[in-house]
This record gives C-alpha cells, structure tokens and sequence, in this order.
C-alpha cells in the first residue's frame, strides 16, 4: 500500500516540476504566447472552446474506434486463414510486414485522393494503420500451440473446427490482445493523421486532426495545446479500455493479467 | 493362458527412422496382451517415447506394423488415451472443463458429461476443486487432473509417457499407488514409459528394457507380484531384488 501511495506522489512530483520549468522557461525566457503558452492559458482556452473541442473529440473518437474495430475483425479473420492455410500464410505474411513498414503519412494523401475526403477515408486510414499489429499478433498466437496439446486433441480425433475454436483461438487470446493493445494507440494516430490531410467540409469544424491544422494556421497555440493533450487523452482512453477488456478475458487464468507485485 | 488369446496389441518388425536417417527403433517385435501393464524402460535416445506416439499413431511408421485389437493405430484412437509428460492442460478452462475435453469433443452433452467428470474428479481426490484453473494447483494435482481427463473417456488402452516425471518422490509414489487402484477399478491395459526402475517394477506386470542407437528389445522380464501392490510391497526383500534385476539389465544396455 505504502508502495503505490510513493508512485503517485512521484508521480505527481514529476507532473508539477515539469509544470514549474515550463512556467519557468515562460518567465526566463520570455517567450510569446502563440510560441509557448502558459499551462493555465491552455486550459482556460480548452474551457472557453469546450464545444468544439468536444464536437472535435467526437468526430475523431468515432472514426477511430470504428477502425479499430474493422481492423480487429478483418485482422482477427486474416489470421485464421493465415493459420489455418500455411501455404497462404507464407505467400502473403511478408506483404503484412511491408504493409506496416510504409509510413502512413506518406500515402494519407494517396487514399485520400483515390477514396475522396470525408470520414470513409479517415477511417480507412485508422483501419491500415490498425490492422497490421492485430494480423501478425494473432497469427503468432493462432500457430505457437503447445504440440503435446496438438497430440491431445489428435488422440480424442478431434476435427479441424474444434482444433481451431477449442484449441487455437483460446491460445491465441493473450498475443490477439496485445495486438489489440498496440492497435488501440495507433488508432488515435491514425484518425488524426487522416485528418489532417481530409480538411473539413465547413470551416474551423473536423476532428482533432483537423483542428490541429487549423489552430495553428490562426495562431491559437494555446487551443492548439488543449487539441493535443485532448487527442493524447483519447489514445490512452482507447488502451484502457482494451486494457480493461484485456484483464476480463484473461484474468482467471493468464500469468500476463496475474496482479503484479512491483518491486 | 495367455497364449490361447491372440495379442491385443502386436508390433511386427516396427522401425521408425528420423528424416535425417536416424533409426529410432530397429525391427521391434513385441505382443501385448490385454490387461497388461508393460513399463518401457532403457537409456535416453532408446526410442522409448518414440514407440508410444508409433502406437498411437502421432508419429508415422517408417516400416512395419501394429495392430491394435485388430486395427490401425489411428482407428484405435477412439480406445485409447494418452498421458503426457507435463500434465498438458488447456490454462484457460476449469478443471471440470479440462477433465470433460475428451467427451465434449465427442459431442456428448453437457448434463451428461458433468455427470461423469464428477464422479472422475472424486476418483482422483479433486471434487473441492473442478472449478479452479489450471494455474491454482499443485503439480501433483495437475497431473491427476490429466489422469482424470484421460479415463473420462473410458479408454481400453492407457499410453503414459513419463507422466510423473517432473513430481516429487512422495507424491510420485502416492500417484502411482493411484494409478493401480484406478487400473483395478477399471482395468485397462497400460504401456508406461519411465526412467525410473523402482516405478517400473512397482507398476508392471512386465518390464522391457529397450537397447539405445538403434532401439531395440534387449530384455523382456516379468514382475510376478500379486495385486493389489500397496506401500508395503516397497519395502519387501523380493521386490529389492527385482529392482536390482532390472537395474542391472538396465546397466548393461547402457554399456553398448
């Protein structure tokens, strides 16, 4: 007990030394406004355009949970079959790993051209930055069964389908929710990088993304400050709840969701 | 009066060669009869486990045969059980779940099942515990949960690949007492594959030593003591002999 209450005091310490060398660099360095805000402007700005913040949050928070979960649902499928058909697997697996080397800022633009701006292509883009973490995590899961359990499942004849849904996909939880964990902060990312490049159809309103472009072409660096801590709070929202997810469907049984006693 | 009966079980100039060329086991002939309980027994590399996935059909046959009253190994799966090494349990099911595997997969309903993975659990001393997982029990409990999945299934043929292996001695001893109760309950034929001579020779009705590079069956010896074997039977002059008998074939395969 000791123990947490000393991580979140340290904790805290950090949080409010880092706010007093920023106050500090404001002071010293007297820099303007629009290059560095003070904290507490950033939150007055946050509060006075608390509507649009929040009409932002929403619009960026729906399109990346909905590719986050078109990704779990073709990556999770994608998966199967890579495990399932090895032949497949071998001819398709390295393109997944190319797929997630090409950086998504880079061809944001491309899908964007070819899709046309909106929310389809923003989520699209949320989706193949997703995607890929949750293929090759669920893959790994899906084929590294234990062989003695193979054997197991072979002496009581076991079909095809049942080796699968009672034996590889239950294996293949814990690495299918680390995959879920990673793709969860990148979807944030993804949906604001989508953003930025789709633009709006009215002016000063989109997502985060959007917003970001536009508080930094009007110079509201304060507001600009509030958008990020805002997208930042959305991505680990994301994790968390994946996190929460993660403790549910392990915590009976996997050594990874076991209480941790830090030491 | 054995010979009247044809041997249940019949391994006809069995061989397995490894594709890298190596010959595992070498032109083995051995007859089982029912309700037999054979120990396999000899030096690491012998093959020994190698013949027990031969018999269950988990590993192919490079050249000869088995018959397994009559059949395929792999038609036979349906009577046979095996029991591994590591108790092998799925960590994510309860042990009510663990133990009910076999007859799930056979499509036999819930009710029934729950019916017949109770009274296994009580067999093996765990009604307090079949709904736990895996990761809450001892390793000695692990392994009568694995004990108890493999006779839900009614099996005819147990196959035991060193199955106490990695327990302490005491319940290593316990278990074995165990597992003689169990087979005199419902008596099915046992193939055991061990390192250890004390549990041979405490378990079987006979012991073969298997010579190692290549396998091959360097002595069949029987052990004649009456059943039921409890504790006492450890500590008898007789049954010290025979496991200096056994040590000493088993000494000098190894010198080869």
């Amino acid at each position: 007990m000791n123990k947490t209450l000393y991580n979140i005091l340290s904790g805290l310490g950090v949080f409010f030394t880092v706010i007093l060398v920023w106050y500090l660099i404001i002071g010293i360095g007297g820099l303007p406004r629009y290059m560095l805000p003070a904290p507490l402007d950033i939150a007055k700005s946050a509060i006075e355009k608390s509507d649009n913040l929040l009409f932002a949050l929403r619009i960026t928070a729906t399109t990346a949970i909905l590719g986050f979960i078109f990704s779990l649902i073709f990556g999770v499928l994608v998966a199967i079959i890579f495990a399932e058909f090895p032949l497949v697997r071998r001819m398709l697996y390295p393109y997944t790993v190319i797929l997630q080397s090409v950086p998504i800022v880079a061809i944001a633009p491309l899908i964007i051209m070819w899709v046309g701006a909106g929310p389809v292509s923003v989520t699209l883009v949320t989706f193949i930055v997703c995607v890929t973490p949750i293929i090759a995590n669920t893959t790994q899961g899906l084929i590294s069964v234990d062989k003695n359990l193979q054997d197991l499942f072979l002496m009581n004849n076991a079909s095809r389908a049942q080796i699968l849904w009672k034996l590889r996909v239950p294996n293949a939880i814990p690495s299918l929710m680390v995959g879920a964990r990673i793709s969860a902060g990148l979807s944030s990312i993804g949906a604001i990088v989508g953003e930025l490049f789709t633009g709006s159809n009215r002016v000063g309103e989109g997502g985060l993304g959007y917003s970001i472009t536009y508080a930094n072409s009007q110079l509201q660096t304060d507001y600009l400050f509030a958008l990020v801590a805002c997208s930042t709070g959305l991505g680990l929202v994301l994790v968390f709840i994946i996190m929460f997810f993660e403790w549910l469907l392990l915590h009976n049984w996997h050594e990874s969701a076991r209480p941790v006693d830090a030491d | 009066m054995q010979d009247v009966h044809p041997p249940y079980i019949k391994l006809e100039n069995l061989t397995k060669r490894y594709a890298n060329g190596n010959v595992v086991l070498d032109q083995i002939n051995l007859d089982f009869q029912k309700g037999e309980f054979v120990s396999l027994i000899g030096p690491s590399g012998c093959g020994k486990s190698t013949l027990l996935k031969l018999i269950s059909s988990l590993t192919p046959i490079t050249s000869g045969s088995i018959s397994i009253d009559g059949m395929q190994p792999v038609n036979a799966r349906e009577i046979m059980s095996f029991i591994f090494q590591d108790a092998t349990l799925l960590p994510w099911r309860t042990v009510e779940a663990n133990v009910g595997l076999g007859l799930e997969i056979e499509g036999i309903p819930k009710f029934t099942r729950l019916e017949k993975v109770n009274s296994l659990l009580a067999l093996v001393g765990l009604e307090q515990v079949g709904k736990k997982f895996p990761r809450e029990l001892s390793g000695g409990m692990k392994m009568r949960v694995s004990i108890a999945r493999a006779l839900a299934t009614t099996p005819e043929i147990l196959l035991l690949d060193e199955p106490f292996a990695a327990l302490d001695e005491m319940t290593r001893d316990r278990l074995n007492e165990e597992l003689l109760r169990l087979r005199e309950k419902s008596g099915w034929t046992g193939i055991f594959v061990t390192h250890s001579v004390a549990e041979a020779v405490f378990l079987s009705t006979r012991i073969i030593v298997l010579s190692a590079n290549p396998g091959q069956v360097a002595q069949d010896i029987p052990v004649n003591f009456p059943f039921p074997r409890t504790e006492e039977l450890r500590l008898s002059t007789e049954y010290e002999q025979m496991v200096t008998h056994v040590s000493r074939s088993l000494r000098a395969v190894q010198k080869l």
